[in-house]
């Protein structure tokens, strides 16, 4: 019987866990570095080791792989101080944890947009840098740079999908939400992976489209429909781990790594981007390269739509800290 | 760092390319790191121009 | 062509597994394309639009991983793409258990491992030169194990290197053991005070073998890639190299090595030679003797005898060549005339089937006075191996050159190639093959092993027409190898192989048998 103990906790999984005594889960899939759990007919809860946290989810201190003790459709009873799981072999301790807070507060003050569009600047070039996996090879014609006709490796789903991408890229950066959503109907579930590469680069859309609604309440009314919708899309057009991925995402919430990240892109705060953005290249296989590039597109974009509303912006937030806390990251 | 120099150090190594190299550098005990490497995504070009994309659209 | 769609449902894998998997899925021999991809709609739609859905497409959903391949089903079947796809996912799964963090870039790494000196670069030619040069710019030695990076790349990088200072091993530098540590495809040796600098791989790997064997051992071993010595790049890392020994206080007597460099490159390194405080060995294999000793150098008949000479001139004893045999040469003698006897009249040819090409190159130096040998690095363009008549003559092959290493290991890593060989090129008219078996870090586990199994074979096959082979091998290693030597001098000699110390009295024992083969016929 193999014993671990728990690191951190993700605030929400806290709560699923104080309503529900004995719960029945079953192991969806296992990863050496994770495991996830089906709750109810669509919910996930994620156990991960090596630091990387996710909403719902919980760290172990355990570095073995989980491919060891566990296997899809294995049973686990699931208990506010303890996780068991049927056949004996796991068994992990709940007490005495650090909660993490997915979808947190913050106090700290939006950045100005000169200071995005500069932060932007050295995470595009940055990534221009990393290794082309998955839809990076797009990096030159969705940040509109000259494209390099000796771009190395892009592969049949980049080529594939880089009109699409660009269409919705494009829909996004002209204000046309609405155009924007139907383009994601050929992006969501399109790419390689548990999560496929589309879906990587729409969550970190989805996600500074909340911040920028929670900044400026009021300017960005559709926000929540739109998450929605992509999330509701992804629950009949891709798996049900990227669909997870995509209904947390949409609430302003994403595993801890790239919560960093986009906290430190958009909030005053003392992290070095670069090295968060190699923490998000190092968890994610092809999804953190999706991912940043989805980032510096909704950055893109971000910056451009502050532009038309900066005095607005910073005294809706201002206004807004006052009256009541908004859940932003 | 001149070669007479790294004749007087510890070899730390980075590893380009076949893992087989990197395997054999860790079985000795040797401080090695292995590169999870691919080809560039963006090459060597200039510092991309947000701004002119974004004005392009509007 | 077959189209076969393989579904794995409510299976996961991360892209980057998937991506490779698909790649490595690809290269299988007969299939033609390939995709693979969570069954999402989108997904299915591209597989579609390629060509490559089938009838069982309609029952996958997005949870559900496919795996669609077209194949020449005379060639492959689904079942040997299933086998292939389990065996790479179990394995990757075992290396992604493997807790060591992966940094994506060289600046990353550089990050991860402060103090790094050092860079090994062994990715795609067209990539290595660029990666290189952010080495070099990060101020790290390198050794460049990639070839096929071009003369003006490697002449820009050299130049770089030697005007900060630094190491630019390579291109296609397989050999160096660098403060003792074994780089690469290398040796196992212990440390000492001989200090080498090597042009040319197996020949580096020769030298280092024997002189750990004559009990003394290495300070430095540096490579410099097998066109330094060329005009264009003018020797560069060959004298940096050699000056950074002179000034090394571990390295007491130095051995160059290398093919005959041209003659102004020559010229620059014995200047240095003639300068040099410490005592220098130079072996330009074959080269030209007087001109070295005219460097007040120390010239060699063999890479055995370079490492020999060393050795002596470390010791203080007398520097004489060594062009004979460790055993004495009374029993040289009835070696030879009991393997000879076996042979028929019509057995008179050689067979060598090198995997280091240095070796092969010294052997057919070796042999060059009494044989005419046909090869495909030929001393001279009339002995190409196209130009073999009908098939019938002595040949030398080095195994390790590109036309036999496309889209296979090199023959060091798998001796699948040489097993081959012994295959095609061995028959009854074969009276000998020469064979080196390299050791050490890099090589496959057991090559002897290998070499054990091709002869027992081969012997099989010869015996059905009632004929014998000779078989001759020296092995590169040491005790210290983990394929360790005398449990590979072991395996072959149960394979009634002829074992010899050096590659050289190798090719010295063939030369003796083929001689009396001759007289005898």
């Amino acid at each position: 019987m193999k014993e671990m103990n728990t690191l951190l906790i993700a605030n929400d999984l806290v709560e699923f866990l104080e309503n529900h005594h004995d719960y029945l889960a079953t192991v969806h899939s296992v990863f050496p570095n994770a495991v996830n759990l089906l709750v109810s007919e669509d919910e996930l809860i994620t156990i991960t080791h090596h630091n990387e946290i996710t909403p719902m989810g919980l760290t172990v201190d355990s570095s073995e792989s989980f491919t060891n003790y566990l296997q899809p459709g294995d049973k686990v009873i699931l208990n506010v101080d303890l996780i068991n799981s049927s056949n004996g072999r796991v068994c992990i301790h709940l007490q005495n944890t650090q909660i993490w807070e997915s979808g947190a507060m913050t106090d700290l003050a939006p950045r100005s947009v000169d200071e995005v569009d500069q932060i932007n600047h050295q995470l595009t070039k940055w990534l221009g840098e990393q290794p082309a996996l998955g839809l990076l090879p797009l990096l030159p014609r969705l940040t509109n740079r000259a494209v390099d006709t000796q771009r190395a490796d892009d592969n049949i789903y980049s080529r594939y999908i880089a009109d699409d991408l660009e269409a919705f890229t494009n829909a996004m950066a002209a204000s046309d939400w609405e155009l924007a959503l139907n383009m994601a109907d050929r992006l969501v579930g399109f790419g390689m992976g548990s999560t496929p590469s589309c879906d990587d680069f729409l969550a970190a859309y989805l996600v500074v489209f909340k911040i920028a609604e929670a900044v400026n309440p009021g300017i960005y009314p559709w926000v929540s429909e739109f998450n929605k919708a992509v999330a509701n899309k992804a629950k009949k057009s891709t798996t049900l781990i990227s669909a997870n991925m995509l209904k947390h995402a949409g609430n302003g919430k994403l595993s801890s790594s790239h919560q960093k990240l986009v906290k430190t892109c958009l909030f005053i705060e003392k992290s070095d981007p670069l090295q968060l953005a190699s923490q998000v290249l190092k968890h994610g296989a092809t999804s953190g390269g999706d991912f940043l590039l989805g980032l510096v597109c909704a950055l893109a974009w971000y910056r451009n739509s502050m532009m038309d509303y900066p005095k607005e912006g910073e005294s809706a937030w201002v206004e807004a800290r006052q009256s009541q806390p908004v859940p932003i990251i | 760092m001149s070669v007479n120099d790294l004749f007087k150090q510890d070899l730390k190594v980075v590893n380009l390319g076949l893992k087989s190299f990197y395997s054999d550098l860790k079985s000795q005990g040797v401080r090695t790191v292995q590169v999870n490497w691919k080809p560039k995504a963006g090459g060597k070009k200039k510092m991309l121009d947000l701004l002119s994309k974004i004005n392009k659209v509007k | 062509m077959t189209l076969q769609t393989s579904i794995k449902r409510n299976a996961y894998y991360d892209s980057v597994t998937l991506m490779l998997l698909s790649r490595e899925l690809q290269k299988l021999e007969g299939v033609e394309d390939l995709l693979v991809g969570m069954g999402t709609d989108l997904n299915l739609d591209l597989a579609r639009n390629l060509g490559m859905a089938s009838g069982e497409f309609d029952t996958l959903t997005a949870n559900d991983l496919f795996i669609a391949a077209k194949f020449d089903d005379k060639k492959i079947s689904m079942q040997a793409i299933e086998d292939a796809f389990k065996v790479y996912i179990s394995r990757s799964a075992e290396s992604e258990s493997d807790e060591d963090y992966q940094p994506p870039s060289l600046q990353a790494a550089i990050q991860a491992l402060p103090g790094a000196n050092m860079v090994l670069v062994s990715v795609p030619g067209q990539n290595a030169a660029a990666e290189v040069e952010d080495a070099l710019d990060a101020g790290l030695h390198v050794m460049l194990f990639s070839d096929n990076v071009s003369v003006e790349d490697e002449l820009r990088l050299k130049q770089k290197a030697v005007e900060k200072g630094l190491l630019m091993m390579g291109p296609d530098c397989g050999t160096a053991i660098i403060n003792g540590v074994p780089l690469c495809f290398a040796n196992a040796v212990r440390r000492g005070k001989i200090g080498v600098v090597g042009a040319s791989g197996t020949g580096t790997q020769e030298v280092t073998v024997q002189v750990h064997k004559l009990g003394e051992g290495l300070s430095q071993v540096i490579g410099t890639g097998g066109r330094d010595l060329k005009d264009q790049i003018g020797g560069l890392m060959m004298i940096q190299s050699f000056e950074a020994l002179i000034a090394d206080p571990g390295t007491e007597v130095i051995i160059l090595i290398s093919k005959p460099p041209a003659p102004s490159v020559a010229e620059k390194i014995y200047r240095i030679a003639q300068t040099s405080p410490k005592p220098v060995v130079i072996d330009f294999i074959g080269g030209d003797r007087s001109a070295i000793e005219a460097a007040g150098a120390i010239a060699c008949v063999s890479l055995e005898d370079a490492a020999q000479k060393a050795v002596n001139v470390l010791r203080g004893q007398p520097v004489t060549d060594f062009a004979g045999f460790s055993l004495p040469d009374e029993q040289i003698d009835l070696m030879v005339e009991n393997v000879v006897a076996k042979l028929k009249p019509d057995q008179t040819e050689l067979r060598a089937l090198f995997t280091g090409g240095t070796l092969a190159d010294e052997a057919m130096k070796l042999l060059a006075d009494h044989y005419d040998i046909y090869s495909n690095i030929p001393l001279s363009p009339e002995m190409a191996i196209e130009n073999l008549p009908e098939g019938r003559g002595h040949i030398c092959l080095d195994l390790g050159e590109d036309e036999f290493t496309r889209g296979r290991p090199h023959p060091m890593i798998d001796p699948q190639t040489r097993t081959e060989f012994f295959k095609s090129h061995v028959d009854g008219q074969t009276a000998v093959i020469l064979v080196d078996v390299v050791l050490g870090f890099g090589s496959h586990k057991d090559p002897a092993g290998a070499v054990a199994d091709s002869v027992r074979e081969i012997r099989e096959r010869l015996s059905g027409q009632g004929k014998d082979v000779v078989v001759i091998a020296s092995v590169c290693g040491t005790d210290l190898d983990s394929q360790d030597l005398n449990k590979s001098v072991a395996t072959l000699e149960a394979a009634g192989i002829l074992v010899m110390p050096s590659n050289a009295q190798a090719v010295r024992l063939t030369d003796r048998v083929l001689q009396r083969k001759m007289k005898g016929a």
